[in-house]
């Protein structure tokens, strides 16, 4: 199955190759602002510090001096020491789950933080970074104009949870076991769809359940003989059957225990 | 035979929950081993549950877990304060050479409306008030009417100053070069003709002595540095419009290194600029040795740009 194309693929000397989501304008802009949070409570912090300084007699110029200097650098700098020393995250980025890395997902360098932070003060233009999301627009990896300088991407690493096993609820019935076919005989490609509709019908209105399944119910009643009073059920049943799960919930239990996956939380 | 989904997971499940707890917290060299060695099995699992077509959610849990494992494994590299160091004593010059062009054309950017303002003030009294509000040449005038060192503060917080607001208009006028290197344009023409006004203005009222006297100092790091930024940008900005066969994306990523060796030169020059123009250009040191030290200095930067890096 294709994923959308917002994502990107990276060959490992692993020989495996996997996929990064790439982070979109919305999550970055709230780790700009979350970033912008931060860079106001340490420049909050380090003036304090510094006015205190300032106030002994003889030391106000280098108070003035250093707090100019400390400006400079959290305006200009604060994204580079970040990215370059913590893996390519800011804080803001930390808490978003994102991360710059390198086109081919190796970890951004020095030179390419350099660049694509300082590429800021263009992508930012004429204000609230309006050249840096046209220029996104336009980008199939959502890179502004700092990222395509410094060979860069900002991909989402959300941990992402397995998902619950798919229950047949409620369970296949005895009667309906003896009406079903010895085997059914799906794609993987099918039984992907078809676990994808299991896992969102519960979010989703009965009609539409009964809608979405009307797609591919009468194909598969036609093929596997399979008849239930709902085009939703004949898909439960075409996914019980083909995977095993239509055996009684005791079997189940088993199985669960075998494996281990008894005691485990749905997360 | 299609795999279980349920055995593949679960006879899997405990190395990858150690793995997403090492890809947080690894602390000593036995965790850094085990991630390594989990995450190698991983990549086996993601290869395994892709040949074998199980459930996307359990796919797509291993390409996140293998991408944070591979985040976390192959993360520092290079980049040392040595590194940096050379890239300024002896990449940029070497690389400002290679791209000559563009420092040339900053530079004629920079100084042809520098000398036009200059002149234009020097021959018409009107000239300079044309280009800049009165308010702000009566404030030049007062500002170098005194002898430098009274009427300076030259001290730390100057410099400072100096630091945030020319070392950021120079990284500015470097990443505007992005829009087809007209910004590049604007800031190396607008920054000329300014200071080549301001000269020629307080030249005419007589000031001009006062006015070279603080300059001196800093200006061959100062206005090299405006154009090495200029340069910059101007390769940047050519970079996106002449792509030599790769995408624009392709085109300003493979300028990257030139421009980053470009910007750290841009940096260094102008830091001295700023430590030297807080510290040194309005103190009250006799004018000859100011003006001696001066020329000193564009010698200094000349040998820099033209010898650094030769073998």
């Amino acid at each position: 199955m294709q994923l959308l194309d917002t994502t990107a693929k990276v060959a490992t000397p692993e020989r495996v190759e996997f996929r990064y989501r790439i982070a979109g304008p919305a999550q970055r802009g709230v780790a700009w602002l979350i970033d912008l949070i931060v860079r106001f409570f340490v420049a909050s912090a380090v003036f304090l510090v510094l006015g205190v300084i300032g106030a002994v007699p003889g030391l106000g110029g280098a108070s003035m001096g250093l707090t100019f200097l400390f400006l400079f650098l959290l305006d200009w700098f604060y994204g580079v020491f970040f990215e370059a020393a913590f893996h390519g995250q800011t804080p803001g980025k930390y808490a978003m789950q994102l991360r710059v890395v390198r086109l081919d997902g190796s970890p951004a360098r020095v030179p390419d933080v350099l660049l694509r932070n300082l590429m800021r003060a263009a992508d930012f233009l004429p204000m609230f970074f309006g050249v840096g999301v046209v220029v996104m627009a336009f980008d199939s990896k959502l890179r502004r104009l700092g990222d395509l300088v410094g060979g860069t991407v900002v991909v989402a690493e959300e941990r992402t949870r397995m998902l619950q096993e798919i229950r047949i609820e409620p369970p296949v019935s005895e009667e309906e076991r003896q009406g079903l076919p010895a085997g059914v005989d799906l794609s993987a490609e099918e039984l992907a769809t078809l676990e994808a509709f299991l896992r969102r019908r519960d979010r989703l209105s009965a009609e539409r359940v009964e809608e979405l399944a009307w797609l591919f119910g009468p194909a598969l009643t036609e093929r596997t003989g399979i008849e239930a009073p709902t085009w939703e059920r004949v898909l439960v049943l075409a996914y019980a059957r083909a995977t095993g799960k239509d055996a009684p919930r005791e079997d189940l239990a088993a199985v669960e225990r075998d494996f281990g996956l008894g005691d485990r939380e749905a997360s | 035979m299609r795999v279980d989904r349920d055995a593949f997971v679960g006879s899997r499940r405990e190395r990858w929950d150690r793995l997403d707890r090492l890809v947080r917290e690894a602390a000593s060299a036995e965790d850094w081993s085990r991630l390594a060695s989990d995450y190698r099995a991983v990549c086996a699992d993601l290869a395994e549950a892709r040949a074998e077509g199980l459930p996307l959610d359990v796919q797509t849990y291993l390409d996140d877990l293998a991408g944070r494992a591979h985040n976390q494994l192959y993360g520092k590299r290079d980049g040392s304060a040595r590194s940096i160091w050379y890239e300024i004593a002896a990449g940029f010059p070497r690389e400002l050479r290679a791209q000559w062009r563009f420092f040339a054309l900053a530079s004629f950017l920079f100084y042809g409306p520098f000398f036009v303002g200059a002149i234009g003030a020097l021959l018409d009294p009107t000239f300079a008030g044309i280009v800049l509000p009165e308010a702000q040449l009566t404030e030049m005038e007062e500002m170098y009417s005194d002898s430098i060192g009274r009427a300076f503060g030259g001290d730390a917080s100057m410099a400072g100053f100096y630091v945030l607001n020319n070392v950021g208009i120079a990284f500015r006028c470097f990443a505007t070069g992005a829009l087809a290197g007209l910004g590049s344009v604007f800031f190396l023409i607008y920054n000329g003709l300014i200071i080549g006004t301001v000269f020629g203005y307080l030249g005419s009222v007589g000031l001009g002595g006062n006015l070279l006297e603080f300059v001196s100092g800093h200006s061959a790091w100062e206005l090299t540095g405006v154009c090495v930024s200029g340069a910059a940008g101007l390769r940047m900005g050519w970079a996106l419009v002449v792509t030599e066969g790769r995408t624009r994306a392709g085109s300003l990523k493979a300028a990257g290194p030139s421009l980053y060796r470009l910007v750290l030169g841009t940096a260094m020059l102008l830091v001295v600029a700023a430590a030297i123009e807080g510290f040194w250009s309005a103190s009250p040191v006799p004018r000859v040795v100011k003006f001696v030290f001066g020329t000193v200095q564009w010698f200094i930067v000349g040998a820099w740009l033209f010898f650094g890096g030769r073998r």
